[in-house]
């Protein structure tokens, strides 16, 4: 499970525009590390020779 | 199990269209068989949000009229059918399941609105779904019921989609699907459930969720009547920038109900993992089942690795809530209070996801595809159970979107390529299993033949719960 600190997730919290009771705070927080975890793959593969490019098979915008 | 397979209720399209060309049923009787169904089973289930009764008659009475007049439009003409609560109808309320939208009256319909109305389908209504078609109910929505057993969940977020057609409340039904929300619900209700490729199917008129996840496709009874449905449906809209100009080739019966030759792949390290605690050893039993049932058919079964599946969960979940996060954040700023608690939560948490954790899952989407595309340079088809479980208690009201449990689904949402759930069985405790067929890119005539001939062979679809 990912821990995260308390006044760093608040930073974050505030730079997104969130205006948060301290229940929502709390969840939000419990919510946030799960999701890291459930996304922590992401920080571990090797995409060096892979590039951000969405080409699906025939190209759709090509075909207009 | 429901023993009154003589009710116009449980007829397939196919069926129902044979006997209105032949002027054996009349649409308005057709039409009042299923009024008369939703009027006694929605109020125990909770699939439709509106009840289009008065326009369903006026559309059944103008289907019949035409059609006595000797304009048949085709095998939709006079079929009732009703559409997830995202897809806009001009007049009728659509609100996405969501409190934001409650009153929203659209002026114009959604092309696949507009295309089913041009075949002569009749409006039914406007089914529930879990709210903005991500998790959770909206506040002031009822959350449908699992026609099998009213204690579990009807999946999310096509769950009214699927249990219309479940319960014979509509003959097909149109769903949505960002990770799953077509093909899950189908798996827990013994409906069929297809995905088709993304650009097949127009999205202009649907409220979005994920622009580079988000599908349209629909739910059936049948594979045959899907294949009906992708007919009036498919084909290219100016008005959606990601339509494609591919032409859907018509889904043909096939005279012969063998698979001889045919390479099927299973990416069974992702797909039949039973060291999971996640994954249902008995759901994998009933797909392993029907992998035997394709080989006695004559397919050739193969086990193939996919190594960037093992990543697919995790790019699923960033480019899902990321994009709905960017959807929905005026509204989660301006308006958080219109949002149901678990909707609310999951998209906030999308907004806190990072540029570069965004980057990099469409990175790993780009290389899931090239893996899948090089699989099918050898493969014709992709097998594996449609969902981990069988529908689970609704002491979790929908399923989450932030779960450790492994999506089946998820990976055709990343790629694009079509996807359907066919019934595959049930578990000891009566819920229904469905297995999931994927195949390459607009090859949805290839799809609906498997899906078929897989059908026939296994007859899961004949048992109808008992309501």
């Amino acid at each position: 499970m990912h821990s995260i600190n308390q006044s760093g997730f608040k930073t974050i919290c505030i730079k997104a525009g969130y205006d948060l009771t301290e229940s929502e705070f709390i969840n939000l927080k419990s919510a946030f590390e799960d999701a890291c975890h459930i996304i922590q793959p992401l920080n571990e593969i090797d995409l060096t020779d892979t590039e951000m490019i969405l080409k699906f098979y025939p190209e759709i915008r090509t075909e207009k | 199990m429901d023993d009154n397979s003589d009710r116009l209720y449980n007829l397939s399209i196919l069926e129902a269209s044979q006997l209105i060309r032949n002027r054996d049923l009349s649409p308005v009787e057709l039409t009042e068989a299923f009024i008369d169904r939703i009027k006694d089973q929605n109020p125990f289930l909770n699939a439709y949000i509106t009840v289009t009764e008065d326009l369903a008659f006026i559309q059944a009475r103008a289907a019949e009229q035409e059609i006595l007049s000797g304009l048949y439009k085709g095998s939709l003409h006079g079929i009732p059918i009703a559409l997830k609560d995202l897809f806009d109808t001009a007049g009728v309320k659509t609100t996405s399941g969501s409190k934001l939208f409650e009153d929203r009256i659209p002026e114009r319909d959604s092309t696949v609105a507009a295309r089913l109305s041009a075949s002569g389908a009749v409006l039914l209504g406007k089914l529930a779904m879990s709210e903005n078609a991500i998790a959770g109910t909206g506040i002031g929505f009822k959350d449908p019921k699992n026609p099998w057993d009213k204690a579990k969940t009807a999946g999310g977020s096509s769950n009214g989609s699927a249990v219309a057609v479940a319960a014979g409340m509509a003959m097909a039904t149109m769903g949505s699907c960002t990770r799953g929300s077509i093909r899950a619900p189908a798996s827990f209700c013994n409906v069929v459930g297809l995905k088709p490729t993304y650009g097949r199917v127009s999205r202009h008129g649907v409220l979005p969720l994920s622009w580079t996840l988000d599908h349209v496709g629909p739910m059936t009874y049948r594979v045959a009547d899907a294949a009906i449905i992708m007919e009036a449906i498919s084909g290219y809209d100016s008005n959606d920038c990601t339509s494609s100009k591919n032409k859907l080739k018509s889904f043909e019966m096939p005279s012969q109900h063998r698979l001889d030759g045919v390479k099927i792949a299973v990416p069974k390290h992702y797909f039949f993992n039973k060291s999971l605690p996640e994954v249902d050893s008995e759901v994998i039993k009933i797909a392993e089942d029907a992998l035997a049932k394709l080989e006695q058919l004559g397919a050739i079964i193969e086990d193939i690795n996919i190594p960037a599946l093992e990543y697919a969960d995790a790019a699923a979940l960033v480019i899902l809530l990321g994009e709905g996060y960017a959807v929905h954040q005026h509204n989660i700023l301006e308006k958080p209070k219109l949002y149901g608690e678990l909707n609310l939560l999951e998209l906030r948490v999308g907004g806190l996801f990072s540029n570069t954790e965004y980057i990099n899952a469409q990175r790993v989407r780009t290389r899931l595809i090239e893996q899948y595309l090089k699989a099918l340079k050898s493969y014709d088809f992709f097998v594996s159970p449609t969902f981990a479980i069988a529908a689970p208690s609704k002491v979790v009201p929908t399923p989450s979107a932030i779960s450790d449990m492994p999506s089946f689904t998820g990976p055709y949402n990343l790629t694009g390529l079509p996807a359907i759930s066919v019934p595959a069985g049930f578990t000891e405790g009566g819920l229904p299993v469905g297995i999931q067929f994927a195949a390459g890119y607009f090859k949805e005539d290839k799809l609906l033949e498997l899906a078929h001939i897989y059908e026939q062979e296994a007859c899961f679809y004949k048992l109808r719960p008992n309501l």
